[in-house]
């Protein structure tokens, strides 16, 4: 394919020289294929667009949305972190400050204003990555990609018309959206049964809200509505609140700390209808393993029950991209599909669907193409949950070291005895080491506390380069920080911690 | 000639002045010392190791406080001994941290030496021009400012030099340890030990040299490392004393999620294969395979543009068809079926 499209180029020059018209060659293919091309602008997708082009790699993106940033800045990451800190100030203004001696009177929320927030940091952000994406020469193909062979991508571009890419290296990272309700028999229609991203811009504050599954995405939301005013009831399926990879005793916990803040929960329960009447929805619940009928109303239901990879449109079955049971696409150690040539990261394939996670593979991708060697470690990547206080954590759970039969020991350290959390006035929560008992390797930290998702990233580089927590605790942490309760929580799963028990 | 710089390391710490006179006083009778006093001497040599320029910790002996010897360091790690060719620094002048103080010849070049901290040079005992100085042996005491070096006395060789200088360009040195650890008092028995400086070419962890000075271990490469790049975790070490039943413990690392998901090699050819006996079968596969390469080869259009008619008359041809469906149809078709033979192949 290079080579014909070099002997184009070659020809097209004496013709043109004649001044004769060449019908075939429009706004079609560029002189030169792209180098890489990459489906999907999300965290995953412009991360590697742009690692690519400061390889130097000639590289396009292809992004339908008319913002780059792909879920994670437009309707996902950015825009819940805004809502949930600007609803924190708010609530924390009302309940909070009266017992550090100010006194506010008049407090009232002005949701347009703060949906307005909002928006800015996602438009600035999104902008961000446009001027990046100019810096390092990534060209911007505005429109919908379809596959049509394994390097000849065709765009229907958004302004009309259509375009065709060739390209030598194809990611795909194209992402994923909300999951349908099991059993299809809850329709979202964004207004008053919604999905994370109609949660994000509600018109008013609910009295009442339902939020469908306990995980990240749903606490976090539900937290931020329930600050701002509305009642808000969780409904899990499972026993435990927090999502996939949280540690019980920390799910326990967080769970206690956000009923105190008025959330309620339904564990355990299944919901197996909603019905809309008199402006209001009506859900159908029952026990998860039977029994137990009950019916919950509300004014608005957040459905938040996971998300799919989104696929449909690209074409997969047309160049015979695999593609497994649940709709992600199967991919090798090094990223490839089972199309050479096209590589696949992110959300759209295995693992964790975390903006962080798909970076580091978009970066990992883009070096296999250039060197052949690149580097992601799936047993050192965090998890945070950004609702107050921050639930983080990254490695191994109890439970699953349980289940290994590997023997663990825990160091516990509450923030309770930490200096700065007690003048911080905020001193829920606590670090949680679990050590492997005779070499005291860190096998899993998890946090629950103030700027948890911060102090987790000690945690990762710690069990990155396989750490033990003797490690931690003699290294030097500032005093007075919150960091500080990390390295006595490594102190206690050594030795003992100085301040605590 | 060649002249590298080299930082020479001081084997005795000095003692801020502020501290030394509580040191002093204390020292005539060390078993009284009360325990808060301990405590406030440890937590004066922590503020003193936090503000300072340099990591320093408390290691007394009788007869020399803030003075320290200057060893000869190694400069390379086949040096034994080395000649001296010149002092910078006259005894009594100050220096601070990255001065030169001397230059040393060794077998392979000449190396200027350069001070850690700063200080004053006390006492030359090694004169210029002074040769086969072994490694380790003091050739000069240093002070700090503010220090009486009007009688310093060469030290009696009591103490026998550190085993082995760490100090070598090519090796980063180890973090020091943490100075709790060493005896605080002034003036306590025996027990002081040379601080040890293991040799390892990696970086060590706070953990993995503390066990290596405990044990006593002073080469840490000798050790496997199963971290990254090869680092030493403390793991290794307490597999390498007979502590651990392996570097992990009782935890095996699991495949990740990701890679055992996806199925991993199907995809992909086999990365070695693994020598078999020529039967049948594998002569068979032989023959196929060299088929299938000299297939490909004849599929794979050469270099100079094919001169056939198709090709020629693609760029006349109106936008709608593709320019060369000869060129993408055996482009595409390979990928599924063959692309784990392809792979290695093209």
């Amino acid at each position: 394919m290079l080579q014909a499209s070099r002997r184009v180029v070659v020809r097209r020059v004496p013709r043109s020289a004649v001044g004769r018209w060449n019908p075939s060659r429009g706004l079609a293919t560029p002189a030169e294929p792209y180098d890489c091309v990459v489906i999907g602008s999300g965290p995953g997708g412009y991360v590697a667009a742009i690692k690519a082009a400061q390889l130097g790699l000639k590289t396009a993106c292809i992004e339908k949305r008319e913002t780059l940033g792909g879920t994670c800045l437009n309707i996902g990451c950015i825009p819940s972190k805004a809502m949930l800190n600007n609803s924190h100030i708010y609530h924390q203004t009302q309940h909070d400050v009266a017992r550090r001696g100010i006194d506010v009177s008049g407090v009232s929320l002005n949701l347009p204003v703060m949906l307005k927030a909002k928006d800015d940091a996602v438009t600035s952000l999104t902008r961000g990555i446009e001027t990046l994406f100019k810096m390092n020469k990534v060209d911007w193909v505005k429109g919908t990609a379809t596959f049509v062979s394994p390097n000849k991508i065709s765009v229907q571009l958004n302004d009309g018309g259509e375009t065709e890419v060739e390209a030598k290296n194809v990611i795909i990272a194209t992402g994923s959206d909300v999951a349908p309700f099991p059993g299809g028999n809850i329709e979202i229609d964004e207004e008053q049964i919604v999905s994370s991203t109609g949660a994000l811009g509600l018109k008013e504050v609910p009295k009442k809200m339902v939020v469908i599954g306990g995980g990240v995405i749903g606490l976090e939301l539900g937290s931020v509505w329930s600050r701002l005013g509305a009642e808000v009831t969780v409904v899990e399926f499972l026993g435990a609140i927090g999502g996939a990879g949280i540690d019980e005793e920390i799910a326990k916990q967080f769970q206690r700390i956000l009923g105190k803040q008025g959330i309620k929960f339904m564990l355990n329960t299944k919901v197996t209808s909603a019905e809309k009447r008199d402006g209001k929805v009506y859900i159908q619940t029952e026990g998860a393993k039977g029994g137990q009928e009950a019916t919950v109303d509300a004014d608005v239901v957040l459905v938040s029950v996971g998300r799919v990879p989104v696929t449909a449109g690209l074409g997969l079955d047309k160049i015979g991209v695999e593609v497994d049971p649940r709709g992600r696409i199967v991919i090798d150690d090094q990223y490839n599909t089972s199309v050479a040539g096209v590589k696949c990261i992110g959300d759209v394939t295995f693992g964790p669907m975390l903006a962080h996670k798909a970076e580091e593979e978009g970066i990992a991708a883009v070096e296999y193409i250039k060197t052949g060697h690149g580097h992601v470690n799936y047993h050192a990547i965090p998890s945070v949950v950004y609702t107050h206080p921050e639930v983080a954590w990254v490695g191994k759970t109890e439970q699953e070291l349980k289940k290994a039969g590997v023997q663990y020991k825990v160091g516990k350290f509450p923030f309770q005895a930490n200096s700065r959390a007690k003048t911080n006035l905020d001193t829920e929560g606590q670090v949680k080491f679990i050590t492997e008992a005779e070499t005291d390797r860190i096998l899993g930290v998890h946090i629950i506390g103030p700027n948890a998702g911060e102090m987790i990233a000690e945690a990762t580089l710690a069990i990155e380069y396989g750490a033990s927590s003797e490690d931690v605790a003699r290294t030097c942490h500032a005093h007075p920080t919150l960091s500080e309760a990390f390295k006595e929580a490594a102190m206690s799963a050594s030795s003992k911690p100085i301040h605590f028990g | 000639m060649i002249s590298r710089r080299v930082a020479g390391r001081r084997d005795c710490w000095p003692i801020p002045s502020s501290l030394r006179s509580t040191l002093i006083s204390a020292s005539p009778r060390p078993s009284s010392l009360s325990s808060a006093s301990m405590q406030s001497l440890r937590l004066l040599c922590k503020t003193a190791a936090a503000s300072g320029t340099s990591r320093r910790w408390l290691q007394t002996s009788a007869v020399r406080l803030a003075v320290s010897n200057f060893q000869m360091p190694a400069m390379s790690p086949t040096m034994t001994e080395g000649n001296i060719a010149s002092w910078k620094k006259k005894e009594g002048e100050a220096f601070s941290a990255g001065d030169v103080l001397l230059e040393i010849e060794t077998d392979k070049a000449t190396i200027d030496v350069e001070a850690q901290d700063e200080g004053i040079m006390g006492k030359i005992l090694a004169p210029d021009g002074t040769k086969g100085i072994p490694i380790g042996k003091t050739i000069a005491l240093l002070a700090e400012e503010g220090d009486d070096i009007s009688n310093l006395e060469p030290p009696k060789e009591d103490t026998p030099p550190p085993p082995k200088q760490e100090a070598s360009s090519s090796t980063p040195s180890p973090p020091q340890s943490v100075p709790d650890k060493q005896d605080a008092q002034p003036s306590s028995p025996p027990p002081v030990r040379p601080s040890m400086h293991p040799e390892s070419s990696r970086p060590l962890f706070p953990s993995v040299l503390r066990l290596l000075q405990e044990n006593g271990i002073e080469n840490a490469d000798k050790i496997k490392g199963t971290g990254v790049r090869g680092m030493l975790t403390k793991g290794d070490v307490l597999t390498h004393l007979g502590k651990a039943s392996g570097p992990m413990g009782t935890y095996k690392e699991t495949p990740s999620d990701v890679v055992t998901k996806s199925g991993g090699d199907q995809t992909k050819p086999p990365k070695k294969e693994e020598p078999r006996l020529l039967d049948g079968a594998a002569v068979r596969q032989l023959i196929v395979r060299n088929m299938l390469e000299a297939s490909v080869k004849a599929r794979t259009p050469p270099a100079a543009p094919p001169a056939d008619f198709d090709s020629v008359i693609a760029d006349y041809l109106p936008p709608a068809k593709a320019p060369s469906p000869r060129a993408e149809a055996s482009l595409a078709k390979p990928s599924k079926p063959a692309a784990g033979y392809l792979e290695g192949l093209i």
